[in-house]
């Protein structure tokens, strides 16, 4: 989950899923959509391999993760079946979605207004 | 920003163009909420996002950040080090990347070629639906009429 600055009632106005580490998925002012992300660097330190994306348009980012995901998604090979199942169901949910168009305004205004209560 | 630009929609907007008549998707936190909620569903595991049962639309992105069930990953998030050399060409496969993204923009085009259909028939019905309201209030009037 991908958030970033500016929101009036805390730090984050926008949230994303990772499905994978490249490929997210949001919805913004156009729409449901996925976001692809390039690899912007890669730096090498040591063994230690690091691949960057960017994420310069966030003013603020922070990666949330629900404790019940360690279960599927580990870095072992026992465990690579899982964790694709799980991205396939996790796409089976998202591709459907893909298209819609972003709330209207009023309704947005409707959602910051009980919020505010 | 949004919410201003709601309000001045809200107070310029006739009552009965207010009515999502398109193929409205969720805002961005409710999305995730949504997705999280069917996925763990599928999945059979108990996957709560936040504390508190609320409707997705109610759960914003600040609510999520503030949610105990879910962890931040520091780690993630890095800076770039300036000083070290980009390693791109010998471990990032640019024409996998190309591929996946031809694949997800097919798709997408896909999706919104389906989705300008539903437009259509939305609005047809909205004529018809337009004709019923027009129906039901002459009827209303002729009542009170009578009455």
């Amino acid at each position: 989950m991908e958030t970033h600055c500016l929101g009036r009632f805390g730090p984050y106005s926008h949230a994303i899923i990772i499905v994978d580490r490249q490929v997210w998925f949001e919805s913004n002012d156009d729409g449901v959509q996925y976001l692809l992300k390039r690899v912007a660097k890669v730096e090498k330190m040591g063994s230690d391999i690091r691949r960057l994306l960017d994420v310069s348009e966030f003013e603020k980012v922070c990666v949330l993760w629900h404790s019940v995901l360690d279960t599927i998604y580990r870095s072992d090979d026992i465990h690579r079946t899982k964790e694709f199942q799980a991205t396939s169901i996790l796409q089976s949910i998202c591709v459907p979605l893909v298209g819609l168009q972003y709330p209207a305004l009023y309704w947005l205004h409707l959602c910051y207004s009980s919020f505010r209560v | 920003m949004k919410s201003i630009l709601g309000t001045i929609e809200r107070m310029s907007t006739p009552r009965r163009n207010r009515l999502p008549l398109l193929e409205v998707g969720p805002f961005c936190s409710e999305l995730v909420v949504r997705i999280y909620r069917e996925f763990a569903y599928k999945l059979g595991v108990d996957l709560k996002l936040v504390e508190q049962a609320k409707g997705a639309r109610w759960i914003s992105p600040n609510t999520l950040a503030q949610s105990s069930l879910l962890r931040p990953l520091s780690d993630i998030v890095l800076y770039e080090d300036p000083a070290l050399p980009d390693e791109s060409a010998q471990y990032v496969g640019r024409g996998l990347e190309d591929q996946r993204e031809a694949v997800y923009c097919g798709a997408l085009a896909k999706r919104i070629k389906e989705s300008r259909r539903g437009v259509a028939i939305a609005k047809s019905l909205d004529r018809t639906s337009r004709k019923i309201i027009k129906r039901m209030a002459e009827a209303a009037s002729r009542l009170q009429r009578k009455v």
